[in-house]
This record gives structure tokens, C-alpha cells and sequence, in this order.
């Protein structure tokens, strides 16, 4: 362990010009991401070279970094550190910022590099320094982190590294829980939390609790922002312990497990909470999901003043037009029947053809578009030619690609650099497309195996003879790489990373949005806290339920009989009833008409129907069971009580066994629904005149029939209560057809 | 004859100016008065320590220097302004100086015989610099504006133009333009420095169509002064142009104020004022008016930057009557309300400005209830722009996120947020523009403009 180093410079405030006596605020970059979810994109180029609105993500994170008084970069390099060497060199960043490229081949993980890093002996070992670990778009000074970070320094010496954690902002699939504790903004846990698979249990260790810290939870949204404000113990300590990798899973949990290191970690929330978080933005580059979601960010303006038309140094001019539309200053040409929809940007000396439909989506420089193409939320790099009447969905289209005529390139496509689509091809969703063949993680150059067969001939199938590129295996077909004895990152599990991909929704998986529970000062009560903390902390990851469509599970079901048998067995109180099933529904997050459903079906097979049972016995049980809980059911239908007939209908064609018998008894049902008050007359009436109960609702013919045989049964019954209905108001009834039905059928 | 000159990279001035463009860009210096004065201070910096041996390349310098701070942000045209503004002071202390120099030329200078008076292109032109504030009708001036053709001494030019009353009227405003633009001096010098360098080539004939080009940059002239000859000058000039710098800065400084000496003129008691926003001249003008008349002011919140809150809170600090008011009661409020008040970002040529966004629906307010709109700005904020048809982004569009929480996650995609932050606003539905020096209708202000710049300024 590394004695605490005292800061002996005291942190004055940065002044700008060269003050020679004090350190320059320094950053680190990795510029490697050492993960493969860009790799098809990356094949001449590392990622952060990759255009964000035709600016690269290196610059973008330059900017953000000298917006925060860094005065030196440290740029660590692994792949093709001689293309970010040359970029830095042209870069007009070089006149404003100290930059230095270090590169290295050996570091395989963010762990590595910073024991790398360590062993360079360039950072200063005086001063904290900012680790940023992919390229961010911030508009947030950094540098207020910083001195946050040297005063709670100042206070304890053992808080060796500040993260950076944002409020508000997307749901991710890489959201970790944190637990915190405010008044120190101490990290006291840290725990992964992949959307998928969803883990359904959290463990907090017990002594959490057990602290000092008298505890109940608060609950925001927040996200882990990848800036970390690190002392030079952090490279120290991954030198001493070489099995840390990951900086979240293994560096910061080993710290915060670790008794013996005695070490802290704090967390800075960016922004303001009350205001909105004040104009902030501050967002990293992981995968091509938040890619895209961070181009649209900027092109709306989120990051402001970062916008393409502010004057990016050594930029593009760009000129902003209604809708967050960007066109190139520089001879763009756009056809007169070219129809733009922002927001989106295009360019320099870009040109589109007649009818091109361009939605959300940015061009890079020197493309082409032919005519009748239509590009929506797609991210075309620069010098690509489009052919004619292509439709781009949601795709990422690299630097150079060449597409034909009728080419159709499905969601969340990527196209590697250099990649050739022939005349009609048709990309899948989710396809990768390189240049070069897939490489697996054990690829080894010395046995370059020739393509085998049924590869090429699933190649030809897909891309057609015309094309050039080799079609890459899905990101979840992909062979697990980090298969380690020490356990798999959750988040790149197959399930989870498909969901990194551009094109995926969410919004379809249920929100599972408690991501950070901070532990805050109790007023009182310090004996029943910790009990609150554990179940509401055991129950947080349980609220996620993937499967929406199908409704409820089935436990809801069995509950719910078993807690309407008892109520109905013991004769308890419709109110209670009404309040147990409620919290059932509430707990189970199944939904009123789930709710009505079950009861229905309940109190209906409660009803008992023999062979030789007369209309009368029948009227005479609905009746009077529904004269009692009748309320029960009208309570779980707020809105349309007619929707109680119709379940009942539902019921009785649907469940075979209870419900074949009762099928001829429909009508009887409904009224006994009426004499007990459950269906007034009006409801009736609107059940008979809505569509549903004629069985529109099914497009099965057999199940139609049914419906209707049922509709039959009934609508004489609702018929004779609106003819004792008009004829009490002395009107004449004008529906002949209904009073002819009645003749025939009223039992 | 601007491209060569450009600052070396390791210039300390160059730092700076780059500092100035990075915190222009990043919008770490906004604000019109910020602007200005920043960028004053850097070209004050530049004219002290750069490095250059003739005027013509300072002048080129501080132009690329202007380009650059315009470049880095658009929206703050005060930046080009003060640019403008130096580099017409530049011009006339060179001219007033390369003058007396050239007047003093004869008792310091050996050879002295060329520049007596002789000479015939030098005498009236120099005895009229000496007296211009007496001198009405300028032989020069007439010269250059009509006779292309005459030769050297032109004193019969006036003679035939003097004639017609309307003649009269037109001379003595182009008079007056190449007196502010300092063409005359401009024009006698390189009579003067023409007359020099044809002496060197033993010529003693003068071109005649010479003087007749208006356009006569100094550039021209100083080109051929010989450096060493400048350089004398030069270090005498140095402290002349910083100090006319200084006279900016000290201008700029004192912009409100003299606004708001007028106050108590437009301001009567028992008014109620309504204004939005907080500026500074706003701020300054109403207190002023305060101190001799009693009256309310109303303020409009004006979201989402909610400036209003602190002027409202400024100014019921110092004892006025101050109401607050959320922008969409500005409409219901304003038949109560006497007159509108409000402050700047720019001023254009055509009298049309731009404002806060939320001026405009208190102008268009004001308009419809014929209540007088009365704008408060220093003049260092006329741009000689031409807003007839301005870019759709001119109005500067901000980050959403003042107007719309991102902390929901939902809505970020789905809506589109628009958040401008300066209004246009139409010369028509301004009745008058009160600024540091003198009232003037919006119909008034190309001309303002037209005497406060070079012409030849005006694309930096």
C-alpha cells in the first residue's frame, strides 16, 4: 500500500495562464474500449475516432476535457495508435491542451492500462487526475469535480477516487445500484444491474446497516458517468493487485469489500438536482445504442453550447435551419424534392438526389445519395455513395461503403468500412457486415482457416454475388469472451448486450428505474430502519417482470382463488375482499381486468349446475351470490361495467369445463346479474349494442359462432328490460326486430 | 492585403486570442458589454506588443484577429463592433499623426525642399487639415467625390458645383462621410506621400488619376513609407493608439451611465413601465429615472432564463415600486402599462434588433395596444448588419434541458424542444432608440452606423 501522499500544494484556485507553481490538471483518456461492441466499425480506425455528427469522438471528448481546465491529456492508446498519434498531431486542440499519445499493445483491459500507467510514472503524483473511460460529450466542467473531490481530501485522506455519477437521463442496460451515503457522498456498494437477464435479488452486505449510518433510502435515477477523479493510489493499487480489470466490478468493489485497504470512494452527482440538472450533459460513448441516442442529443441541443453549428475548432460550419436541421456551409446539394425531418445533419459536399427522404439521421462528408432512397435514424459515416430507392433503418453505415440500387439495410445493421453491397441486397436486422472476416478472440493468424462452405454459401445468400464483405456472426451468437474464472461481466451477457445495440427498444421491458438508493440521515426512528432497508431492498429488483403482453404470472392467479376462497368460505367483508385483492393486483402488477377476470370466473364456478337444474335454481344461486359480492366485481371495473358482461360471456365460451355447462345459461346469468344489482339496465343495454359481445372481437370463425350462440342467449333478456323501460316512459318501441326476437325467445 | 498578416503560433498574443475565441465559442464570456470589453482588452494587447513595421499590417492584424472572434461566435456582434471601432480610431490617430509627421517633416528631415509649398498638390490639402473644422467647402473633398479626371489641384472644382442648392446639400454630406471616414486626411496624405515617392523616382509629373480613386486605402500610402521613416512614427504612435483604446474601453465602461442620463427625459411620473430580462442599461436607466421621478415598473419573468427575477429583485432593492409578472400576463397587463421598455443584444442597420427572447411578444404587445416601445442600448452595440432577411439560427438556439427536465427519461426523444434565446424584432414596432449618445428613431440608425464605421471595415 502506497502512504497516503499528502497533498502538500494546497488547491488554489485555477487561474488561467501558466502558473508555473501549480500542477496542470491532468486527464487520462482510454482510448481503447477493450470491449468488441464497435469492432465491426473499427477495423482501420479506433473507436474513438469514430464521427459523432462528423466530429470525432477524440474531439469531442478534447473539447469537453479543456472546457474543464484540463491543461494535459495523457491519450492511452492500444489498436492503431498511430492514426490517433496523427490525429492529435492536426488536431487544433495540440495549441490549447498538452497532449501525449502512450501507447500499448499489452493492456487488454482498464485495468492494465492504468498498471501501465503506473509503470510510465508520467501522472503527477501531487495532484488528482480525471480518468475518463470512453469518449464523452459533456458540456459540465469537470474541474468543479475535482475540487469537490480535494476538499473531501482534505477532510479524510483515505477517498482515493471520485466517480461521477449523472441524475435523470435514459434507462441503459449498464445501470449499476449504488448505495450512498450523502452527507460524505460516500460509495458504500456497488453492484451491477444488467436489464437482462434481471437479477432478482440484490445482496447489501449486513454491516451496511449495522454502521454508524442510521439509514432509510432514498431513491433517484442515477448513472454511472465514466469520469472518475482518481489520486495516484488507483493506479498503485491495480499495480499491486493484478487481477483487477474492470474498474467498476473489480477495482471499485475490491476497494469497497476490502477492510485492510481502509480506502474510500465518493460519488459527485453532476448538475443541479432541483433545476433540472442546470443545463448539464454530460454522456459517454459505450455502444452503438447510446451513439445514437447521444447524436440525436446533440444535434437537439442538449449538449449546448457543444453543437455542430457553434464552431467546432477545425470544424465543419454548418447552418441550422427550422427543426434542428444541419446542412454544411460547404456545397451541399440538396434536390428540391428531397424531404429532411430533423433532427439531422449533413455533410460537406454531400449531394441528394430527387425524392430522398432523410429522417433523424446524420450524413457524413463527400456521401451520396441516389434518388427515391430513404434514410431514417441511420448514421452514415463519411464518403459513402447510396444507390437509388435504398431504405436505411437504424444502421450505422462506415467510412467508404459503396451501396447499390434497391438495397434494403434492416435495424441496427453496421457496415464495416470498405464493405460493397450489390443491387438488391437485403441486409437482416442486427447484421454486421466487415470488410474482413470475423476474428474470434482465439483467432491466431498463423492458421487462417479458408472459408468453409456453408459459411460462403450463407455469405452469397445474404449479401448476392455483387458485394464485397463478410457477413459477422450476432453479438449474442458471438462466443463469450470474457469467460474468465473470475466470474463473467453480467453486462456483456448475451441478453444484455443485445440490448446495447442500436435499434433495440426498451420500452418494451418494464422499468426497473431504482438504480441508486442512497442511505440519508434517519429524523428518528432508528430501530425499525434497517428493517425497512432490507425488504424494500430485497423487493427492488423484483419489479421486473419481463413479460408485459402475457399478463400477470401465475402465482397472481392461484393467489387471487385462494384469497377469494377464504373470503367467500369465511364470509368476510366485500370491502375487505375488495382491499386484499387490490394489493394483490398492486403487488403482482396484473391489472384490474386480470382482477375482474379471476373473481368472475370464481364466484361463476361457484354457481352449481347439475343436469337437471331448472332456470329458476340457476337465477336463483347467481342471484344471490352476486347479490353479495356483486360490488366486489364492480369495484375491479372502474370505467365500463359492461366489460363484467362481457367476461362473463368470455367465461363461459372459453372455460371448458365449468363453462360449457353454463353456456345455455347465459341469459339467466345476466340476470341474475340484474336482480342483484351488479348490471344495471343502461350497462346491459350498452353490452348488447357493443360489438364485442357479438364476437367481433375474434377472427376465428368457430370462436365467432360461439360468441354469437352465446350474444343470443342473452340479448333476449336485455331486450325485455328496455321494452319494461320505454314502456314505463310511455314510448314506442321502434326496433320491430327486437320485439320479434323477444316473442320467441323470452323464457 | 489581410491574408499575410496573421499572429505566429507561438505569439503570446496569439494564446490570448485564442483563449478569447475557445471562451467565445464555449460561451464562457456572453453578453454584449462582456464581449466588448474583452474583446478591447485583447486588441489593446495586440497593439502593444505585436510585432509590425507598417500600419497596414497592424490593421490586418487586428482585422484577422476579428475575423477569428467573430468566427468563434457569431451571435456576439459586439465582438466585430469594437473591432470596427478600434480600427477607425487606428486610422484617424495614423492619419493625424502620418500628418503632423509630415508637417513636422520639414525642420527634422534633411531634405526638406519637396514638401514646401511648392508643392501645388500638398499646400490646400494640408492648410485645409489644419483648419477642417472652419474650411466648409474642401477642395479635396469636392475633388475626390466629383472629378476623377482634374489634375492636382482641383480648386475650381467647387467652384462649378457650388451652384446648385441641392449640389450643396449632397456635397456637404459626402463632406461630412469622408471627414468621419477620414478619406480627406486619408487623401491629402497620399497627395503628400504620392508627391514623396515620385520625387524618389525622379518623377515630378502627378498622376492625375490618382487622387480621383475615393477608395484610397491607407494601405496604399504607407506601402510606400519607407520603414525605417514608419518606425520613428510608429514607436510615437504606439501610445496614441493604446490611449484611443483606453478611450474605448472607458466609453464602454461608462455605457450605462450615459444612457441613463436621459431617464428622467422619457420617464414622467406616475408611469408604469413594463421591461423584462435584466439588463444592465434597463437597470441602470430605471434607477436613474428613479431618482427624479416617481413611477412602477413592471417586470416580466421572462422564461426559461428568468433574468426578470433579479431585476426585479435588483430594482425593488433600491426602493422602486417593482411587480412581477409571469410572461403570459404581459398581454393582459399592458393597458394598465404606459410605455415598454426594453434592453438590446444588437442593433442592426435597419433599426430592427435583436432582444431576449420574449421581447418580441412585449413588443408585439405593446404595438397592439399602441403603447410606446422605447429601447435603452449603448451604440457599441449597432452592428452593420442588414438583418432584411436574417438566418434562422440568428435567434441562437439553446439546450432544451432549461425548458424540459432530461432527468424523465421518456419525452427526450419523442418531443422536440425549441429554445431560442434573443427575439427579432422588427424596426417598425420600435419608436425610439435612446443611447449613450443622443435619441434616434429606428429609422435613423444605418446612419449612425455608417459614421461610426470604415466603410471598408464592414466584411472584416
Amino acid at each position: 500500500m502506497p502512504p497516503k501522499k499528502h497533498q502538500s500544494t494546497k488547491p488554489e484556485p485555477k487561474t488561467k495562464g501558466d502558473n508555473v507553481d501549480e500542477a496542470p490538471l491532468q486527464a487520462v483518456v482510454l482510448a481503447d474500449s477493450y470491449n468488441r461492441r464497435f469492432e465491426v466499425l473499427c477495423q482501420d480506425q479506433p473507436r474513438v475516432l469514430l464521427p459523432l455528427c462528423s466530429t470525432p469522438l477524440l474531439a469531442w471528448t478534447l473539447e469537453s476535457l479543456s472546457l474543464s481546465k484540463v491543461k494535459q491529456v495523457f491519450v492511452f492508446c492500444g489498436v492503431h495508435s498511430d492514426k490517433i498519434r496523427s490525429f492529435i498531431e492536426s488536431s487544433p486542440y495540440r495549441n490549447t491542451l498538452d497532449i501525449q499519445c502512450l501507447s500499448s499493445q499489452t493492456a487488454m483491459s482498464a485495468g492494465d492500462a492504468l498498471r501501465e500507467l503506473d509503470d510510465m510514472n508520467v501522472l503527477n503524483a501531487e495532484n488528482p487526475f480525471i480518468l475518463v473511460h470512453s469518449p464523452i460529450i459533456s458540456n459540465y466542467d469537470l474541474s468543479k469535480m475535482v475540487e469537490a473531490h480535494k476538499k473531501r481530501r482534505e477532510e479524510d485522506k483515505n477517498f482515493i477516487m471520485t466517480m461521477g455519477v449523472g441524475q435523470g437521463g435514459r434507462q441503459h442496460p449498464e445501470s449499476p445500484i449504488m448505495l450512498v451515503h450523502p452527507p460524505s457522498s460516500r460509495l458504500l456498494h456497488y453492484v451491477q444491474n444488467p436489464i437482462s437477464p434481471t437479477q432478482p435479488r440484490v445482496a447489501f452486505p449486513s454491516q451496511l446497516f449495522l454502521d454508524p449510518f442510521p439509514t432509510n433510502i432514498d431513491t433517484y435515477e442515477i448513472w454511472d458517468l465514466g469520469i472518475d477523479i482518481c489520486e495516484a493510489d488507483v493506479p498503485a493499487l491495480c499495480t499491486e493487485n493484478f487481477d483487477y480489470h474492470d474498474m467498476r466490478r473489480h477495482f471499485v468493489n475490491g476497494v469497497l469489500t476490502s477492510e485492510l485497504l481502509g480506502k474510500k470512494i465518493a460519488v459527485h452527482l453532476v448538475g443541479d438536482q432541483r433545476s433540472g440538472n442546470g443545463g448539464t450533459y454530460v454522456e459517454r460513448i459505450r455502444d452503438t445504442r447510446t451513439f445514437g441516442e447521444i447524436t440525436r442529443d446533440v444535434l437537439r441541443r442538449w449538449a449546448f453550447p457543444l453543437a455542430p453549428d457553434n464552431n467546432e475548432p477545425g470544424g465543419v460550419q454548418y447552418e441550422l435551419r427550422a427543426g434542428n436541421v444541419y446542412i454544411a456551409k460547404d456545397n451541399v446539394v440538396l434536390s428540391r424534392t428531397t424531404t429532411l425531418s430533423g433532427p439531422l445533419l449533413i455533410g460537406p459536399r454531400s449531394a441528394l438526389a430527387h425524392n430522398t427522404h432523410i429522417h433523424q439521421s446524420t450524413l457524413g462528408g463527400d456521401c451520396t445519395v441516389g434518388p427515391g432512397t430513404t434514410i431514417t435514424q441511420s448514421y452514415v459515416f463519411d464518403d459513402v455513395r447510396i444507390g437509388a430507392n435504398c431504405i436505411l433503418r437504424e444502421c450505422i453505415i462506415g467510412e467508404g461503403v459503396i451501396i447499390g440500387d434497391d438495397v434494403k439495410v434492416g435495424k441496427g445493421a453496421l457496415l464495416g468500412n470498405g464493405v460493397r453491397l450489390g443491387k438488391g441486397t437485403i441486409i437482416p436486422e442486427f447484421a454486421r457486415i466487415g470488410r474482413d472476416r470475423y476474428k474470434g478472440d482465439d483467432y491466431d493468424s498463423d492458421e487462417e482457416e479458408e472459408e468453409d462452405e456453408e459459411e460462403k454459401q450463407q455469405r452469397l445468400e445474404v449479401l448476392g454475388p455483387d458485394s464485397t464483405g463478410y457477413l459477422w456472426p450476432n453479438e449474442e451468437e458471438e462466443p463469450d469472451s470474457d469467460s474468465d474464472d473470475e466470474g463473467e461481466d453480467p453486462y456483456e451477457h448475451p441478453r444484455n448486450k443485445r440490448l446495447l445495440q442500436l435499434g433495440r427498444r426498451l420500452s418494451n421491458l418494464s422499468t426497473s428505474t431504482v438504480s441508486l438508493s442512497t442511505l440519508s440521515k434517519a429524523s428518528s426512528s432508528e430501530a425499525s430502519s434497517p428493517l425497512s432497508v432490507a425488504s424494500s431492498a430485497s423487493t427492488l429488483p423484483d419489479l421486473a417482470p419481463l413479460n408485459l403482453d402475457q399478463g400477470p404470472r401465475e402465482e397472481f392467479y392461484t393467489e387471487a382463488k385462494e384469497s377469494l376462497e377464504r373470503a367467500y368460505e369465511e364470509d368476510h367483508k366485500v370491502e375487505n375482499a375488495a382491499l386484499e385483492m387490490r394489493t394483490l393486483v398492486m403487488g403482482e402488477n396484473a391489472g384490474q381486468d386480470a382482477a375482474r377476470e379471476v373473481i368472475l370466473e370464481f364466484f361463476l364456478s361457484k354457481i352449481n349446475v347439475k343436469s337437471d337444474s331448472t332456470a329458476g335454481d340457476i337465477l336463483k344461486q347467481t342471484t344471490e351470490i352476486f347479490e353479495k359480492w356483486g360490488q366486489l366485481v364492480r369495484s375491479f371495473s372502474t370505467s365500463d361495467y359492461t366489460l363484467i358482461a362481457i367476461d362473463i360471456q368470455k367465461f363461459v365460451i372459453q372455460n371448458r369445463t365449468q363453462g360449457e355447462s353454463l353456456k345455455q345459461w347465459f341469459g339467466i346469468l345476466l340476470r341474475g346479474l340484474y336482480d342483484s344489482d351488479t348490471l344495471s339496465e343502461d350497462e346491459l343495454i350498452d353490452w348488447r349494442d357493443s360489438s364485442i359481445s357479438k364476437g367481433e372481437g375474434t377472427n376465428d370463425q368457430e370462436e365467432k359462432k360461439m360468441w354469437l350462440e352465446v350474444y343470443k342467449k342473452g340479448k333476449p333478456l336485455v331486450d325485455v328490460l328496455e321494452q319494461m323501460e320505454s314502456d314505463d316512459d310511455d314510448d314506442d318501441d321502434d326496433e320491430d326486430e327486437d320485439e320479434d326476437d323477444e316473442e320467441e325467445d323470452s323464457d | 492585403m489581410a491574408a499575410s498578416a496573421s499572429l505566429k503560433s507561438n505569439d503570446p498574443n496569439a494564446r490570448l486570442t485564442e483563449a478569447l475565441c475557445t471562451s467565445l465559442r464555449r460561451r464562457q464570456i456572453v453578453g454584449s458589454l462582456n464581449v466588448a470589453l474583452a474583446t478591447a482588452a485583447l486588441i489593446q494587447n495586440i497593439v502593444r506588443s505585436a510585432r509590425y513595421s507598417t500600419i497596414d499590417e497592424l490593421l490586418a492584424l487586428i482585422k484577422s484577429v476579428g475575423r477569428r472572434l467573430i468566427d468563434a461566435n457569431p451571435k456576439e456582434l459586439a465582438a466585430g463592433n469594437i473591432v470596427r471601432r478600434i480600427l477607425r480610431l487606428i486610422r484617424e490617430e495614423y492619419r493625424a499623426a502620418a500628418a503632423a509627421h509630415i508637417v513636422s517633416a520639414p525642420g527634422s528631415a534633411p531634405e526638406t525642399p519637396y514638401l514646401g509649398p511648392t508643392t501645388p498638390g500638398i499646400s490646400a490639402p494640408l492648410n485645409h487639415y489644419l483648419n477642417l473644422s472652419s474650411n466648409t467647402s474642401s477642395s479635396a473633398s469636392e475633388f475626390n467625390f466629383f472629378s476623377p479626371s482634374s489634375s492636382g489641384g482641383g480648386s475650381h472644382g467647387p467652384l462649378i458645383r457650388q451652384t446648385s442648392l441641392s449640389n450643396f446639400v449632397a456635397m456637404r454630406h459626402s463632406r461630412a462621410q469622408l471627414e468621419r471616414s477620414g478619406s480627406l486626411v486619408d487623401l491629402q496624405l497620399s497627395q503628400s506621400t504620392n508627391n514623396l515617392f515620385t520625387r524618389n523616382n525622379s518623377s515630378n509629373g502627378y498622376p492625375p488619376e490618382t487622387p480621383g480613386v475615393s477608395s484610397i486605402t491607407p494601405n496604399y500610402n504607407t506601402s510606400k513609407i519607407d520603414s525605417e521613416e514608419f518606425m520613428k512614427q510608429s514607436s510615437k504612435l504606439k501610445p496614441v493608439l493604446i490611449q484611443a483604446i483606453d478611450e474605448v474601453v472607458g466609453e464602454l465602461e461608462t455605457t450605462h451611465e450615459d444612457v441613463a442620463k436621459g431617464a428622467k427625459e422619457h420617464i414622467h411620473s406616475s408611469e408604469i413601465i413594463l421591461t423584462m430580462g435584466h439588463s444592465k442599461t434597463v437597470e441602470a436607466f430605471l434607477k436613474q429615472g428613479y431618482r427624479d421621478r416617481k413611477f412602477t415598473v413592471v417586470v416580466a419573468e421572462s422564461a426559461p432564463s428568468y433574468l426578470g427575477h433579479s431585476l426585479a429583485q435588483s430594482l425593488s432593492s433600491s426602493g422602486i415600486p417593482t411587480i412581477l409578472i409571469p410572461d403570459s400576463s404581459i398581454h393582459a397587463i399592458l393597458p394598465r402599462i404606459t410605455k415598454v421598455i426594453l434592453g438590446a443584444h444588437t442593433v442592426l442597420a435597419n433599426g430592427g434588433l435583436f432582444a431576449l427572447s420574449g421581447s418580441l411578444a412585449c413588443a408585439l404587445a405593446a404595438k397592439s395596444h399602441s403603447k410606446p416601445l422605447v429601447i435603452v442600448t449603448g451604440q457599441f452595440k449597432f452592428a452593420p448588419a442588414w438583418n432584411l432577411y436574417h438566418d434562422f439560427a440568428a435567434v441562437d438556439f439553446q439546450s432544451p434541458s432549461k425548458l424540459f427536465s432530461s432527468s424523465s427519461s421518456t419525452g427526450k426523444d419523442s418531443t422536440e424542444i425549441i429554445n431560442p434565446y434573443y427575439d427579432y424584432i422588427r424596426p417598425e414596432l420600435v419608436q425610439l432608440f435612446v443611447t449613450n449618445e443622443g435619441d434616434h428613431s429606428p429609422s435613423y440608425i444605418y446612419r449612425l452606423i455608417k459614421e461610426a464605421y470604415d466603410e471598408e471595415d464592414v466584411e472584416l
